[in-house]
Order: structure tokens, then C-alpha cells, then sequence
């Protein structure tokens, strides 16, 4: 009878200090509470500088000056602006040529470490090793590894008495050297693979062994579809990758040495290179901002592109359609 | 006397706000405490230290600190967060106009004007270099001036006596002095086909924009200086010289061929003569004048010139005192920079002082007194000080290499940078004058 009295009690207190708050808004409300850190962040530090920055793509915008709304001219301009056609053009090539050679790269190094071979770690190690060396140095060391006069390529091939090529010097070479560097430091896409075809149901593999199925025709229809989520998944990591390249091809293409044009003939002009000399050293936000807003479109097609083809090559074990 | 409580409380508050102000302001005895912010590190911002010491042991009533490392980048990122430090100098001229056209600096006129600067004591390529259409935006600290250096035991082997004077002398000499190995490729370069800053314009008086800030990208005589570079390479097979150049990417590498003696010519700037002297002691070098055009002495002694701009940045928070330490700095700091061998060392370019320029005995070798005569002379011309600077000779540098590798003609190249530029620059012009100059 206490005990009812006390709750009573305590019940219209509560209600006098929180009037109709149901205990689901309260629960509502405290779970916004706990959120509200991520929620601050997303707001402030994600959707107002996406909202700003397409709204100074319409602007003439110098970060330090007040900004004139100019329309649609950046946009106008982007594409009247040859330096930009030949960054996408560059940038392009990397989506198209280098995130399906690093893919089938990095899926044969995950063949070869799921082989139950003799040092077995020691070469998973090797492999992942590249992704542990910071973006820069790895840059510098395949500075020297191309260099024409003196690198380790060029220095291999002249024992055979062959003539390299010019690698970064060369506006034809400068874009495979950039795609041979990438494949160097596929060890990352390769670790997921192997964690992919260790899930592969040996069932499923032995059963198509008695059933006649030889190594490719196992490959080809059991484990392939096994692991064709992780295939998207490195594939989309890949585009992105590829779309928002930078680092390396501003300091192999000379980008930090002053005034000069990235990569021979803007060879290495990528759109993010682009964009950054647009804007930190032409001071155009409005400008770069347009250039981040066509570069993100154009992220958001292809992602599209292969998420909607992805329904007739990805399995999901479990999963009907 | 509720509201006597509030009115003692906005009283104490007040007092409290305003003492360090007041005290930041250095009327009670403590210096004003205000940033000088650099790019550069290491030995030469050592000897912008040193002489801010100097400075603020004779101002005692401010105290500047040093701030080393910062980038163009940096500075307005500072500023655009309403933090920016007082005063700066630039790691290049060709952001001057830039930042002018922003509002990311504050025109000097009203502080020449006050202090009476003679602005006539600064050589003329450097004071148009930190200017906008006129208007000076920053004043002239160290400048670096080009010229081409040659090696004297390699002219001797080849049996050259003196080195050349005119471009045909030139291309004669690189002949002469570049060495085919048993591969085909070369193992000697008579000349590194190469100039600094497009400075192959102004080998026929061209220039790459006007006075009022017109892009010129395809006047004839840019373009004739252009295709003179261009047939260079043509001449010596450009996958050749490439292969031959491309074990450096410039002067300031660890690795250069001019150092090492495989080349026999190569233009540079004064701040090149340490690197040979580091990398190899023994090569018996001497510093020429750019050639020029056969029958056109009239273009002799040119070349380019770029420097280390001094200015005051929006929102300063003193910026009288900026002035007064940039100006110190532009006129006796560079005086005591140059005449201190220690600060010399460390700084090593040329001044922008006419005073200085003309005193080789101030200078620390001969060579470095051709450098600072040289860089007076009315045919060095730094790139055109027009907003987008930057960007224009970053599109100019990527154009030229398209036509030293044949992918485009000349005229091509420098049509498609006149066609981005030219707009874009002019309408920025049109901008600066309607906004900052009427």
C-alpha cells in the first residue's frame, strides 16, 4: 500500500515537471540526445558544406572576398575549358583502365594466398605490405623505380638490351605508370578476396567436382558467384578511388614544384588535381566547387551504373530475387 | 539597486574585457605582440628571424613573431577564419595579383603615400611583379633572376673560347658540346632546352600579357620565342631529350646534370649556384646572359625574375605596423641581409634595392654580382602580375611541353590558352577596376 502511495507520488511529480511526454517521446528524445553528437557533425560538418558548396558553384567565390551569384557560368565554363575535358578524360581512363586491372590483380593474389603452399604468411605479408607505406613515399620510391636514366625498371630491361620507355616523362607512358604503381599496393582489395574465398562452401566446390566441373568451371560458377559481393564491393572502393585520385599524381606529376602542369602535357591532370590548383591557386571556389559538383555526378552515374548492372552478376548466398 | 548590481557588473566586465586590449595594444609597457608569417623553413627563415630580432630590439613597442612554414594556402585559410597574421611574405609574385583581386591583401598606396617611401629605389621588375595594374599590392623582398650558366672545362674541351652570345651561337655550342653514347641516347646534353618561368617569350620581346593585364598569349613574338624553344627540341629529338632530362625534374634536385657535368649549358637562377657548389665543387662554372635573337641586341640581357613578395593581409590586426615592418624589412632589412655574409649565406638571392644591385662589392662572388647587375636590366621581365597568374603559366607550361612533344603546333597550344585565358582574365580585370579602383 506504501509502495503505491510513494509511486502515485512520484508519478504526478513527473508529470507536473514533464506535462503529456509519453515514455516513447522520452525515449525519443533521449535517443536523440545520445545522437546528437553525430547529428551536430553531419549537420555542420557534412550537409551545411555540401549545401554551401553547390550554392557557390553558382557564385563567383574567392574565400577571403564577398561572392557575386554568376548562374550557371562555371558550368558553362566547365565545359569550354580544355584543361578540365583532358582532367576528366584522365581521370576516366584511370575508372576505366585501372579499377578492373587492379581488380583481377588483386583476385589472383587472393587465388594464389588461398593456396596451401609453404610460406604462405610470410607472402600475405609481403603482398599487404605496400598498403602500410604512406601515400608519399610510396610515390617517391616509384619516382626512382620510373625514372628512365637510372630506375629499377629501366635498369632491368637494359640488361636484356631493351630501351624502356619514359614512364612519367612520356605523355603516353604516364597514365600506365600510374596504373602499374596502383596494382603495386592491391594487397588491401586482395586480404578482402581472401577472406571471401575462405567462405566459399567447399560443399558446393566438391559437389561440382562430382558433378565432372574442372578447376576453371569450378572457378567460373562456384566461387566466383561466392565472392561477387566482395567483387562489387572492391569495384565500387575502386571507382571512388579512381574518381578522387590525387595525392600521387601531384607529387610523381610535379604538382608541388611550383607552376608547372601536372604530369608532361597534363598527363596527370586528374579532375581532383584540377581541382585543387582551381581553387588554391587560382583562388576560384565558385569554379572548383562546379568542378566537385560534375566530378560528384559523375561519381553518383557510375556507382549508379554498376549497382543496377550488379543484380545480374552478384549473388548473395540466401538471397532470391 | 537591482539595477545598480547590474550597472557594477557591466562595469567590472567591462574593465575586465578591455585590460588586455589595452595592455595587447602596448600602452602599459608590454610590446604589441603581432605574426610575421613565412613559407620559408630551415636556414633562410633562421635569417628572417635573425633580422626580426633586430627589428623588434629597435621597436620596442611591438614584438614580431615568426611564423615559418605557412603556404599561400594556409595564409588564406587563416584569414578566411578571421585569424590572420599581420604580415607575410609570399613564396612567389604570381599570386600577388590574385590575392589582390580577392581583397586578400591591402593596396600599399596609402602607406607609401604616408611614409613617404621612394619607391624609385626598388628596381622596376620588381616592384611591377608585386603590383595590379599599377597599384602596388606588396613590396620587393629577395628576388631570384635567370641566366645561363655554362661550364668552362667542357666549352674548353670542345674547343669553344667564349661562351655565346646570340641564340645561332648557342644552338652551335649545344651542338658541339652534346655527346650520342653507343645506344643512341644522349650521354652529354649541350644545352638543357628549358627556360624558367615561359621566359621564351621574351626572347623576341614578347610578353604574355600587357600593362593593363591583356593575355598576349599568341603575339608573334611570344609565339616566334616559342617556336624557337620547340625547334630546339625538335632539332635534338625530343624522346632523347626527355629521356636525357628526365633524371632530374629541375635545378633544385638532388640529382643535376649541369652539377654533374653532363651538361654543358643550362639556364638557372642565382639560387642554383649553392646546389653545384654542394654537389660537385670542381665543376669550373661561369653565369652569361641569355642569348638572343641573331641581329636583335636591342633583346639582349633578358630574361625573368620572380621574388619573395612582403604584404599586409586583410583583417591584420595592426596593419600600420605591418607596413612599418615591411617596409623596414624591404629597404634596411635586405640592406643588413645583404651585408651580413652569415645572413647572406642563408638567404642567398638577389636584392630588389637598386643600391645593392649596383655595389658588387657587396656582393659574395663575382658571379652573384652579375646576378644582382643582371637583374636590373630593362629586358628582365617577371610574369605578367594579372589575376590567375598562377594559373595561366601552369596552362602555358603544359601547352609548350604539348608542342616541344609534337602533339601540338605552337600556334595551337598558345591559341587554346589565349582562348581560357584571355576571357577569364580580362573579365576579372573588369571586376577590379569596378570594385577596387574607381
Amino acid at each position: 500500500m506504501t509502495v503505491k502511495l510513494e509511486s502515485t507520488t512520484v508519478s504526478n511529480q513527473s508529470e507536473r515537471v514533464l506535462p503529456r511526454v509519453t515514455l516513447k517521446q522520452k525515449r525519443f528524445l533521449w535517443g536523440l540526445l545520445f545522437v546528437a553528437p553525430w547529428i551536430v557533425g553531419l549537420l555542420g560538418l557534412l550537409l551545411y558544406p555540401l549545401a554551401m558548396s553547390l550554392y557557390y558553384s553558382f557564385t563567383n567565390y574567392n574565400i577571403v572576398g564577398s561572392y557575386q551569384f554568376v548562374g550557371i557560368s562555371n558550368y558553362q565554363e566547365l565545359f569550354l575549358d580544355p584543361v578540365f575535358r583532358q582532367s576528366m578524360y584522365n581521370t576516366l581512363y584511370l575508372v576505366v583502365v585501372m579499377v578492373p586491372t587492379s581488380l583481377v590483380v588483386s583476385l589472383a593474389y587472393a587465388l594464389l594466398m588461398n593456396q596451401p603452399l609453404f610460406g604462405q604468411r610470410v607472402f600475405r605479408t609481403i603482398l599487404y605490405l605496400p598498403q602500410m607505406v604512406p601515400t608519399v613515399a610510396g610515390a617517391l620510391l616509384w619516382l626512382w623505380i620510373f625514372n628512365p636514366e637510372f630506375g629499377l625498371i629501366n635498369t632491368i630491361l637494359g640488361w636484356f638490351h631493351i630501351v624502356g620507355p619514359l614512364w612519367l616523362s612520356s605523355m603516353s607512358w604516364s597514365k600506365p605508370s600510374i596504373v602499374l604503381m596502383e596494382i603495386w599496393g592491391t594487397g588491401g582489395a586482395a586480404i578482402i578476396f581472401l577472406a571471401g574465398l575462405r567462405g566459399v562452401s567447399q560443399s558446393l566446390v566438391e559437389a561440382a567436382q562430382i558433378d565432372g566441373a574442372n578447376i576453371w568451371h569450378r572457378f567460373r560458377h562456384v566461387t566466383l558467384p561466392a565472392i561477387s559481393p566482395l567483387i562489387l564491393f572492391n569495384a565500387i572502393m575502386g571507382i571512388l578511388g579512381a574518381m578522387q585520385y590525387f595525392t600521387q599524381a601531384f607529387v610523381m606529376g610535379g604538382g608541388s614544384t611550383g607552376s608547372n602542369s601536372v604530369g608532361i602535357g597534363n598527363s596527370l591532370e586528374f579532375a581532383m588535381v584540377y581541382l585543387y590548383q582551381v581553387a588554391f591557386q587560382s583562388l576560384r571556389m565558385g569554379y572548383a566547387s562546379a568542378i566537385a559538383w560534375v566530378l560528384f555526378l559523375v561519381i553518383l552515374i557510375l556507382i549508379g551504373i554498376v549497382l543496377v548492372t550488379s543484380s545480374r552478376w552478384v549473388h548473395y548466398e540466401g538471397w532470391r530475387r | 539597486m537591482r539595477k545598480m548590481i547590474w550597472l557594477l557588473t557591466g562595469c567590472v566586465s567591462s574593465a575586465v574585457l578591455l585590460v588586455p586590449s589595452v595592455s595587447e595594444a602596448g600602452t602599459t609597457g608590454n610590446p604589441e605582440q603581432l605574426t610575421l608569417a613565412i613559407n620559408w623553413t630551415g636556414g633562410p627563415a633562421n635569417a628572417v628571424q635573425t633580422l626580426l630580432n633586430d627589428y623588434n630590439a629597435k621597436h620596442p613597442q611591438v614584438h614580431w613573431n615568426l611564423v615559418t612554414n605557412v603556404t599561400e594556402q594556409k595564409l588564406l585559410a587563416e584569414e578566411a577564419a578571421g585569424n590572420a597574421p599581420s604580415a607575410a611574405m609570399l613564396n612567389t609574385t604570381d599570386l600577388v595579383a590574385a590575392m589582390a583581386t580577392a581583397g586578400a591583401i591591402e593596396p600599399l598606396a596609402p602607406y607609401i603615400k604616408r611614409s613617404k617611401l621612394d619607391m624609385n629605389q626598388f628596381t622596376h621588375a620588381s616592384l611591377y611583379s608585386n603590383s595590379l595594374l599599377g597599384h602596388q599590392y606588396a613590396l620587393p623582398f629577395f628576388e631570384d633572376t635567370y641566366a645561363l650558366y655554362y661550364n668552362k672545362t667542357m666549352f674548353a674541351k670542345a674547343g669553344i673560347k667564349t661562351p655565346p652570345k646570340t641564340l645561332n651561337e648557342l644552338m652551335a655550342d649545344a651542338k658541339k658540346l652534346t655527346i650520342t653514347g653507343k645506344d643512341g641516347q644522349y650521354t652529354q646534353l649541350g644545352f638543357m632546352p628549358v627556360l624558367d618561368k615561359e621566359a621564351e617569350a621574351y626572347l623576341w620581346g614578347g610578353r604574355w600579357a600587357t600593362p593593363s593585364g591583356q593575355v598576349t598569349a599568341t603575339n608573334p613574338a611570344a609565339e616566334k620565342g616559342v617556336q624557337w624553344l620547340v625547334d630546339v627540341w625538335k632539332q635534338f629529338n625530343p624522346n632523347k631529350v626527355e629521356r636525357f632530362i628526365s633524371s632530374t625534374t629541375g635545378a633544385i634536385n638532388s640529382v643535376d646534370p649541369f652539377a654533374l657535368g653532363k651538361v654543358a649549358m643550362e639556364e638557372s637562377g642565382e639560387w642554383f649556384m649553392p646546389t653545384i657548389l654542394q654537389q660537385s665543387p670542381r665543376v669550373n662554372f661561369g653565369v652569361v646572359p641569355i642569348p638572343y635573337p641573331d641581329g636583335h641586341p636591342e633583346y639582349a640581357n633578358l630574361g625573368s625574375v620572380g621574388g619573395n613578395p612582403l604584404v599586409i593581409l586583410k583583417g591584420a590586426k595592426d596593419p600600420q605596423a605591418a607596413w612599418n615592418l615591411i617596409d623596414w624589412l624591404a629597404t634596411t632589412g635586405e640592406v643588413i641581409g645583404t651585408q651580413q655574409p652569415k645572413l647572406f649565406n642563408e638567404i642567398y638571392a638577389v636584392p630588389a634595392l637598386k643600391s645593392l644591385v649596383n655595389s658588387p662589392k657587396f656582393a659574395s662572388t663575382p658571379e652573384m654580382a652579375f646576378f644582382w647587375k643582371y637583374s636590373e636590366g630593362k629586358n628582365i621581365v617577371p610574369f605578367p602580375p594579372v589575376p590567375d597568374a598562377s594559373a595561366y603559366v601552369t596552362a602555358l607550361d603544359g601547352a609548350v611541353q604539348k608542342a616541344e612533344l609534337g602533339t601540338m603546333t605552337v600556334n595551337q597550344a598558345l591559341q587554346q590558352v589565349q582562348n581560357q585565358y584571355a576571357p577569364l582574365i580580362a573579365q576579372e580585370i573588369k571586376q577590379a577596376k569596378v570594385s577596387k579602383f574607381q
